[in-house]
């Protein structure tokens, strides 16, 4: 198939795509919306980690440090300065930021470019030391932001956290964002720079004999995760209408693994798919923890079991399906054409 | 800060850091052998304590017997998890292993949290641990001094296993030769799973003098204390027990001198610890006693 | 013209001392053979040449520039390929990525602006995979260029590696046993491949082997290393017939010729 064949039908997937937007976004119900935009969430998340720990090679774990800083940074600059006024209780918030207002568009953006800075300043340290330390170190790193963000009553409000951010959040916000993240990444790996990624997944030492700047090339992935990651957060925050630095621990990064690792590390399209698949089960299951009856017994609901039922295919998907859903493989219009042009012949 | 207070806060540093200490080799042993990190470690550490508990309450055991019965039941968990989840990633890049691990603790905590339940549990402390001895103006609690001595016998034995078996000589041949001492004939599934029981046994002890000094038990107690360690153990140079024991030091010292010294720092505390391995890493990658790489 | 000049390099690790003293003066276009038995210190000189390992002592140079303790990619970038004892080919990239990964150094485009397909960019990317292909026809394995590299038999991965390894533009070439495992049909090639990309690509080559009808054929200097020390160096006849040469190999006891 040709690439012009291929690149009409891309356009006329996304045109679809955006009609399908636009009936979710007026005619849905809440309830299912609020789950679409959890899955374009998670999709940013997911992808900007893959980027990190799949095609790169690097096992990070500090991307709920990301998030966090994203969903900071951008809420204290798109909220308005009265409700900043009304959570900053215990100690008032800093000037010039308990004056600012910017447009939401603006405030992921600065959010992103913080997270970026941050994934820049915990990269470039880390990278001389080896691939193990390096998932203790990041998730070090992701811990020194949540106890920072903590304690910085005037700025954060520390434990407390911020309350009552305007849900700026919707399905255009999300998934606008979770396409222009896969774009993005997908076309980076496509390119030079992503051969040069995977090359230091592959044998960094090979890689750099072959002129690869590892350092050069690892902080990149590691700003370019961070930054996908801070928009993330920062539309989770507006999303969830609250944030509090405690909320973005190990726990989230670990979902966010989990998402990357069952849907292959190294598949964009597999992180794209198990971030929706992940975004519905998480609710469907909700279901295992209340009670039920089956064949007439009643079966109370255990707390905690959609987490372990999550866990526990983690597992097994570790163990024995190593490379995930789709491994390393990715999404082409070839793929799905492919029996057509067979039968055709 | 009068010379007493110094000097409680010091044996409590002390006391706290063999805790750190004895966790901490219990990660270095393990990666030394199979060049794993077992992020799972904090989590057995976490099991122990329970099954100390419910020996104790379920089964209506003497207290000295439900410590036992945690401790076996706790190595039995390690070796299982070995046998379970990293035997057959054996061969694999290591990042599978770290995801095995990974997956591996998350899975515990959650099954602790459906089948132990989210809410903190009461750790049961022996009354005559809890008597406070006053030495020369120093109140020193009894489960201070319990601990330092514990940990002194553990250690020996530990030295004399590693230095004077056969078993520890395979460990050591493993850790600086994998494959080298297969060939030599060394039966790596049972030494791996050897260390592996020690590691549990380390964490399984540890968790119960942890638990004695702060009886409150949930199942995400062992992240903490388990990052921390792992810590310490990187701090020290992993793969080195005497790193491991002084990284455990290092830690347990800080954590309790720094909040005495500095208690607006308190909330910082965490913080300054990760920002401590970070430097020590980048001066000297390999920790403070780890094997010097050529570069 | 001296193209590599290593001078009094000595490698230590702890208390084994793995290079003792070694130099070299590589002139522009020659192929100079480096042998000698295993654990010899061969491929730990390699090592350092590409700064793998750094130099205890010694100085490397590289038409006239002093590169010890550059980083590795910007030795490569200065001039100087290799390949490894172990193959380390990226196995799970295809052949045409391994060498086009190879090409990466010389892009000068930004990140951006291979996101976002400019122009710039996409010219640039084309001469990769022009050159690449190139790369890949000159040693034969075009047929090959979506096989997974890892996937590939023996052979074509050691050729695919020099394919790599030219991708870099190199002004020397660094053969870390080549010729390993293969039968003397294929050996014969090898050696027939070698004097050709010399020639096509303006090379300077320095070869480890251990076999010696490649060596002997090809080598126009030979460099004996034993121990890490330079026992003998010379043209490829008075190698034969060195006694040290043949004790190192063989051991004392009877002589063979």
């Amino acid at each position: 198939m040709d690439r012009r064949m291929k690149l009409i039908l891309t356009i006329v997937s996304l045109l679809v795509f955006i009609l399908l937007l636009w009936l979710a976004e007026n005619y849905m119900d809440p309830f299912i919306k609020r789950i679409m935009n959890v899955a374009a969430i998670y999709v940013i998340l997911g992808v900007s980690l893959n980027l990190i720990n799949g095609f790169t090679g690097q096992f990070s774990l500090g991307h709920a440090g990301f998030m966090a800083l994203g969903a900071y940074a951008s809420a204290l600059l798109y909220m308005s300065p009265a409700l900043k006024a009304t959570n900053f209780f215990i100690e008032p918030l800093i000037w010039p930021l308990s004056e600012i207002q910017i447009p939401f568009f603006f405030a992921l953006l600065v959010g992103g470019a913080i997270a970026a800075v941050a994934g820049f300043a915990v990269g470039a340290p880390c990278l001389r030391v080896g691939g193990d330390y390096l998932a203790i170190v990041t998730y070090g790193f992701a811990e020194i932001i949540r106890v920072i963000l903590n304690n910085l009553q005037n700025i954060t409000n520390g434990p407390l956290g911020l309350k009552g951010l305007p849900t700026y959040t919707n399905l255009y916000w999300s998934w606008g964002w979770a396409l222009f993240t896969i774009f993005f990444i997908k076309k980076l790996v496509d390119s030079s720079y992503g051969r040069a990624l995977k090359s230091i997944r592959e044998d960094e030492v090979a890689a750099e004999a072959m002129g690869v700047n590892l350092f050069k090339h690892k902080t990149l992935a590691f700003v370019i995760g961070a930054f996908f990651a801070g928009i993330g957060g920062g539309l989770l925050g507006s999303l969830l209408m609250t944030i509090d630095p405690n909320s973005f621990n190990i726990s989230l990064t670990f979902q966010i693994v989990m998402i990357v690792l069952l849907g292959g590390l190294g598949s964009i399209t597999g992180s794209v798919v198990m971030g929706v698949s992940i975004a519905f089960l998480m609710e469907f299951l909700r279901f295992v923890e209340s009670p039920m009856t089956v064949f007439g017994l009643t079966i109370p609901g255990i707390s905690g079991m959609r987490m372990l039922i999550f866990a526990l295919i983690l597992v097994i998907t570790v163990i024995f399906f190593r490379r995930g859903l789709f491994g390393q493989k990715e999404f082409s219009w070839d793929w799905i054409f492919r029996s057509k042009r067979r039968n055709a012949e | 800060m009068s010379p007493d207070v110094f000097l409680q806060h010091l044996v409590n540093g002390i006391s706290l850091g063999f805790i750190f200490g004895l966790i901490a080799i219990g990660y270095t042993l393990v990666y030394g052998v199979v060049k794993l990190v077992n992020f799972a470690h904090g989590d057995v550490f976490m099991m122990a304590t329970f099954f100390v508990f419910y020996g104790f309450t379920l089964f209506m055991m003497p207290w000295w017997l439900a410590v036992i019965f945690g401790v076996a039941v706790t190595i039995l968990l390690g070796v299982g998890i070995e046998r379970v989840a990293y035997r057959p990633l054996r061969d694999a890049p290591r990042i599978s292993s770290l995801c095995a691990a990974i997956g591996m603790s998350f899975l515990i905590q959650n099954i602790a949290v459906v089948v132990f339940g989210g809410r903190q549990k009461s750790f049961y402390v022996p009354p005559s641990l809890t008597t406070t001895f006053v030495i020369g103006g120093v109140r020193i609690q009894a489960i201070t001094i319990a601990t330092i001595v514990v940990s002194v016998i553990v250690l020996l034995l530990l030295t004399f296993l590693i230095k004077r078996t056969k078993m520890g000589l395979a460990m050591r041949a493993l850790s600086v030769d994998f494959d080298t001492a297969k060939l030599m004939g060394i039966n790596v599934n049972r030494t791996i799973a050897f260390t592996f029981a020690i590691g549990s046994a380390l964490a399984a002890l540890s968790a119960i003098l942890w638990a004695l000094r702060y009886p409150q038990i949930w199942p995400f107690m062992g992240v903490f204390p388990g990052w921390r360690a792992f810590t310490a153990a990187i701090i020290g140079g992993i793969g080195s027990i005497v790193g491991a024991l002084f990284g455990g030091f290092m830690l347990g010292m800080v954590t309790i001198l720094l909040v005495a010294f500095f208690p607006e720092a308190a909330g910082y505390r965490d913080a300054i610890i990760f920002v401590l391995l970070v430097v020590i890493l980048l001066v000297k990658p390999t920790g403070l006693f780890g094997e010097k790489k050529s570069r | 013209m001296s193209l590599l000049k290593l001078e009094h390099v000595t490698k230590r690790f702890g208390g084994l001392t793995a290079v003792s003293d070694f130099n070299l003066d590589l002139q522009e276009g020659e192929l100079v053979g480096l042998i000698g038995p295993n654990g010899a210190g061969k491929t730990t000189i390699f090592n350092l040449i590409t700064n793998t390992y750094l130099v205890s002592e010694g100085k490397i140079i590289l038409g006239g520039k002093d590169i010890t303790g550059m980083k590795t990619d910007k030795i490569t970038a200065e001039g100087i390929a290799r390949t490894f004892q172990n193959i380390r080919l990226f196995s799970e990239l295809t052949a045409f990525d391994n060498v086009r990964t190879a090409c990466h150094l010389r892009l000068k485009s930004s990140v951006l602006s291979a996101v976002f397909g400019l122009p710039g960019y996409r010219k640039e990317e084309k001469e990769i995979d022009d050159k690449a292909m190139a790369l890949l026809k000159t040693l034969g394995l075009e047929k090959y260029k979506n096989d997974l590299a890892g996937s590939l038999p023996y052979g074509l991965q050691r050729k695919l590696e020099i394919s790599r390894a030219l991708a870099t533009n190199p002004k020397v070439l660094l053969l870390d046993e080549p010729a390993a495992g293969m039968n003397p049909e294929e050996t014969l090639a090898l050696a027939a491949l070698i004097l050709r990309i010399r020639k096509e690509f303006n090379l300077t080559v320095l070869l480890i082997e251990h076999d010696m009808s490649l060596v002997m054929t090809i080598c126009e200097r030979i460099i004996v290393l034993d121990h890490g020390v330079t026992i003998a160096h010379g043209l490829p006849k008075e190698i034969q017939n060195n006694p040290e040469v043949i004790t190192a190999y063989l051991g004392t006891g009877d002589l063979y010729a």
